[in-house]
């Protein structure tokens, strides 16, 4: 065989290898982009928190139109650092809030093009954002012992709330704001947010970590039962209007740690992450609104210990992070509604929370 | 020569860095890796790849790294507290201690017996309102000596920067919470009642209290970060020399309090720790061509701190044998053993071999290898940690092997010269690392399994001419340290260099001596350093120079001198730690005064003690 024809040869073989590799991708192909997007689509931000006191907390976004991916994207488009630990993000119409705690700010976006409109400083250490009117926004505390109240139109702090206790995730339910005390605590405290008053507290399980709302207005909390599994975690529904607890589900089993209690769109079914020892009852769960007790086997079951997880509202697809070893980039598994692994893909370090915009 | 990799620091050198830390003298002198803060920041080492709890540094023989954290802070150990150090890179530290996976330092305190009476005054003043005060006085005679030292060292260290980071227009920013004081005295007494008796006695208060500043990314709050320890060490130390046998005994009693405060965190921690040491070495010259040595060494150590569920104590016993044959002056042969009790569980036994073999008998340029295993328990941090910590975590083991070639030459006295290369392979199983685990809190586990490679190499030239001299000094190092267990099948991490370990590391100095007069340039060259363990995010290389110029003036016995240090010499921007601004260039203005009686030449005759 002569070379032109070895050449020949080759390129036919490249070729068919090319298409027969391309042909068995699944039909959604996701492609890392090493730029920025020009607009954002509906999508998923994805905030990776980074190393304490590394100072390389990052954004990626998942543009769900044209499947692309995009890492550090606040730093592409600002041309500068994040900050130390991001630890949430809302998006409020046309802003986007990113706490971020260990830098003690919130930046400020324009969410069509992620610029930084604003940064609000002089919190302790911020964990979550909620505006409770169209001027006013809460945010909380692991450490002040208070929340601190932000205006709207010049971002500044204008006064705190006394707590006198760690505050973690809030929400609003007819004009009442629900905060979970969640840091060496046990109490749900209720704020009037035109009084700006702790009107009540609900005293739950030790370290209430998340809460969602459901499809019948009912507030379900998570609690984790200490770190060092002081009490038997569990889950509890709380009917907000009258504040009282409708049920209360246990787990059974002590050393449990779970967290990031989510709902999906049509509010309905709840998925939380639950890390045992015992690697058979680790993983992503799921359980049903209607259900009368914690599943005992999880709807994904994994080896690894997932970070975070994120539910898509409107087609119900997983979003589990992978933090490796804390040290380097993190994985992304998406599974379907029925727990089929989707795909994969790379984010940056300790992804730690998914936001949808959709 | 001995078949193990030895890096001798002397006087002369000390006496050069006598207003700075030991981390700074480490890092231009030695093939070592400092990964440092800055200037009163921590500072902590990496020898061939390792980690800075396999560094071991003793102080005249007995450990001084924390048993809690199984480390030293480098910084805190000022120069001029020293006479000399010695770094084993490898396994040369087996013959004093199980654990330095990486090496070691000891730091060396000795007298002068031709001394009759010393005293030395330092003050500088530099950048960012550093203040640097030294004190030290001696006196004595042939049989006895005292020496007493004394340090004070304080900075603002409020220099400024640009922060690029907080602001998309770069803004230029004063460093807030870097400031710290730190103080001590060490009290040396040593006694020679006859040729074959030699006691010691020293004593080391120091007291350090230092801000910690946050990363350029977090807007600084004053005063939130707090770190202030004080310790104190003590050794008691008594040699007997007859003919053929050296028999050496050490106790020492070491106390440490530290406290550490984060307001915002609102933590303010106390721990203490205490540490008795007890060692007796013995030197056998069994016949002119073999020495033997053998040592027990027991300590014990008892923290209290709030960071545990309960105090925490550690009782520890080593024997080790070594045995060095010599064959015809040319062939060296070097065998070693120890063995470990931890609360009377037996880890592995730590075995070492070595050669040095003298390759043409004229010149003076020697083949050395060695091969060693060793282990390194796991802290008391490690194991004791509340939550987190694990009393079931296995040790950290080593293997490595070296091969080594040096040659030193002489002309006449005129020029003198040094070069040498080493080449090694160690490999460390079970690496210990912290990471978040079931339960969300962080937990350490047997995780890693790393496999270093690299070579070291050094150059040293001296010229001597009449009323000149120039000097010229460098090292050169290559490390290849990486990671060869994946966690799991997302783990990138495997075969990537190992964070914050660079590759290529170089430093240099060309020291132009005349009259009273010297000059002094050095270099230091940092490789880039992956701050990721999948290597995926890193800090740029950077070059720095520091320029050194003095002028000393001698008249009898008395001694001035007069030194201007210019550091970062072409205001370099760089960060040594991601997100951490060190200062450009800085300026330190020294004066010395030195009064010194030595013995009359009559009595210098009488032979230096071997150590």
């Amino acid at each position: 065989m002569n070379k032109t024809n070895d050449k020949l040869l080759k390129t036919c073989l490249l070729i068919t290898g090319i298409l027969l590799i391309t042909g068995c991708e699944p039909g959604e192909n996701l492609t890392t982009d090493n730029g920025f997007p020009e607009s954002f689509h509906p999508g998923v931000f994805i905030i990776n928190e980074g190393n304490f006191v590394g100072g390389n907390g990052s954004v990626s976004y998942l543009d769900l139109i044209d499947s692309k991916m995009y890492n550090h994207i606040f730093q592409a488009i600002n041309d500068r650092s994040l900050g130390d630990i991001p630890q949430s993000m809302y998006i409020m119409d046309n802003l986007g809030f990113i706490v971020i705690n260990n830098s003690a700010k919130i930046e400020v976006i324009n969410m069509d093009d992620f610029i930084s409109v604003n940064t609000i400083p002089g919190f302790s250490s911020p964990r979550h954002f909620l505006p409770v009117s169209d001027s006013i926004a809460y945010v909380s505390d692991m450490f002040s012992g208070s929340i601190s109240v932000v205006n709207l139109d010049d971002y500044t702090i204008t006064k705190t709330i006394e707590t006198g206790m760690s505050t973690e995730q809030m929400i609003i339910i007819d004009n009442e704001v629900f905060v979970a005390n969640w840091m060496s605590g046990n109490k749900i405290l209720v704020i009037n947010p035109i009084l700006g008053e702790i009107i009540d507290s609900i005293e739950v399980i030790i370290e209430p970590n998340s809460m969602v709302i459901d499809k019948n207005q009912k507030l379900w909390v998570l609690c984790s039962g200490g770190y060092l599994n002081e009490e038997m975690p569990g889950i509890l529904r709380i009917d907000p209007s009258t504040r009282e607890k409708e049920e209360t589900f246990r787990f059974s089993v002590l050393k449990s740690s779970p967290s990031h209690l989510c709902i999906n769109g049509s509010g309905d079914t709840l998925y939380f992450l639950n890390n045992t020892n015992l690697p058979a009852r680790r993983g992503i769960f799921q359980m049903s609104v209607t259900d009368l007790e914690i599943p005992s086997e999880p709807l994904v079951q994994t080896e690894k210990l997932f970070y975070s997880i994120g539910i898509d509202p409107e087609n119900g697809i997983i979003y589990a992070a992978d933090a490796v070893d804390y040290q380097q980039k993190g994985k992304v598994f998406r599974y379907l509604p029925n727990a089929a692994l989707k795909d994969s893909f790379d984010v940056d370090i300790i992804p730690g929370s998914f936001v949808f915009n959709r | 020569m001995t078949a193990y990799k030895k890096i001798h620091i002397d006087s002369s050198i000390i006496a050069e860095y006598h207003t700075r830390n030991l981390s700074d003298l480490l890092a231009e002198n030695t093939p070592l890796f400092i990964k440092t803060y800055g200037q009163g920041g921590l500072a902590t080492s990496s020898i061939r790849g390792a980690g800075a709890s396999h560094t071991m540094v003793t102080w005249n023989g007995i450990n001084i790294n924390s048993p809690m954290l199984g480390q030293l802070d480098f910084s805190l150990i000022p120069v001029s507290f020293l006479d000399g150090a010695e770094v084993f890179c490898g396994a040369g530290s087996i013959r004093d201690y199980s654990g330095a996976l990486g090496g070691s330092v000891n730091l060396i305190n000795e007298p002068d017996w031709n001394n009759r009476l010393n005293l030395e005054l330092s003050q500088e003043f530099g950048s960012y309102h550093s203040k640097n005060s030294h004190f030290s006085s001696a006196f004595g005679n042939s049989r006895f000596q005292s020496q007493t030292r004394f340090f004070y060292s304080a900075a603002e260290n409020n220099f400024t920067f640009l922060n690029t980071e907080i602001s998309q227009v770069p803004v230029i920013q004063e460093r807030e919470n870097a400031s710290f004081i730190k103080s001590g005295l060490i009290q040396e007494f040593y006694i020679r009642p006859s040729s074959n008796h030699f006691l010691t006695a020293r004593l080391w208060y120091q007291s350090n209290n230092r801000h910690l500043p946050e990363p350029m990314v977090v807007i600084p709050v004053y005063g939130n970060e707090k770190q202030n320890d004080h310790f104190l060490r003590s050794q008691i130390n008594w040699k007997y020399y007859s003919r053929k046998v050296v028999v050496s005994t050490t106790t020492a009693w070491q106390y440490n309090f530290l406290n550490y405060s984060n307001r915002t965190a609102g933590i303010d921690s106390e721990n203490r720790t205490q540490i008795i040491t007890g060692r007796v070495d013995l030197s056998y010259d069994l016949f002119p061509e073999l020495q033997l040595n053998s040592g027990v060494l027991g300590d014990y150590a008892y923290i209290w701190t709030e960071n545990y569920l309960k105090p925490a104590e550690q009782k520890h016993f080593s024997v080790y044998f070594s045995a060095e044959k010599n064959i015809k002056q040319r062939l060296k042969i070097n065998m070693m053993a120890r063995q470990d009790i931890y609360h009377g569980e037996l880890p592995p036994l730590i075995p070492s071999a070595g050669i040095n073999l003298k390759l043409l008998k004229e010149t003076d340029i020697h083949f050395k290898a060695n091969i060693s295993k060793n282990f390194h328990k796991p802290t008391l941090n490690d194991r004791y940690w509340y939550p987190g910590g694990n009393p079931d975590l296995n040790e950290e083991k080593g293997t490595s092997g070296e091969l080594s070639l040096d040659y030193a030459g002489n002309s006449g006295g005129i020029f003198l010269y040094q070069t040498g290369v080493t080449a090694y392979r160690s490999k460390i199983d079970n690496w210990i690392q912290w990471q978040p685990g079931e339960y969300g809190y962080w937990e350490p586990a047997n995780l890693k399994e790393v496999l270093s490679k690299g070579i070291e190499s050094f150059l040293s030239c001296h010229v001597n001419l009449t009323g000149f001299s120039i000097s010229i000094g460098t090292n050169w190092t290559y490390t290849s340290a990486t990671n060869i267990k994946p966690s799991g099948s997302s783990d990138m991490s495997v075969d990537k260099q190992l964070v914050y370990v660079p590759e290529h590391q170089t430093n240099a100095h060309i020291k132009v001596k005349t009259g009273g007069f010297m000059i002094k340039y050095s270099y230091n060259y940092t490789g880039k350093r992956y701050i990721s363990s999948d290597n995926s995010q890193f800090l740029p290389s950077y070059k720095l120079s520091d320029l050194s110029l003095s002028y000393a003036y001698k008249k009898g016995s008395n001694r001035a001198e007069i030194n201007l240090f210019i550091g970062n010499v072409w205001d370099i921007d760089y960060q040594a730690i991601a997100y951490h601004p060190m200062p450009g260039r800085n300026y330190f203005l020294n004066i010395r005064y030195f009064f010194m009686k030595k013995a009359s030449a009559k009595s210098e005759v009488r032979k230096k003690i071997r150590k």
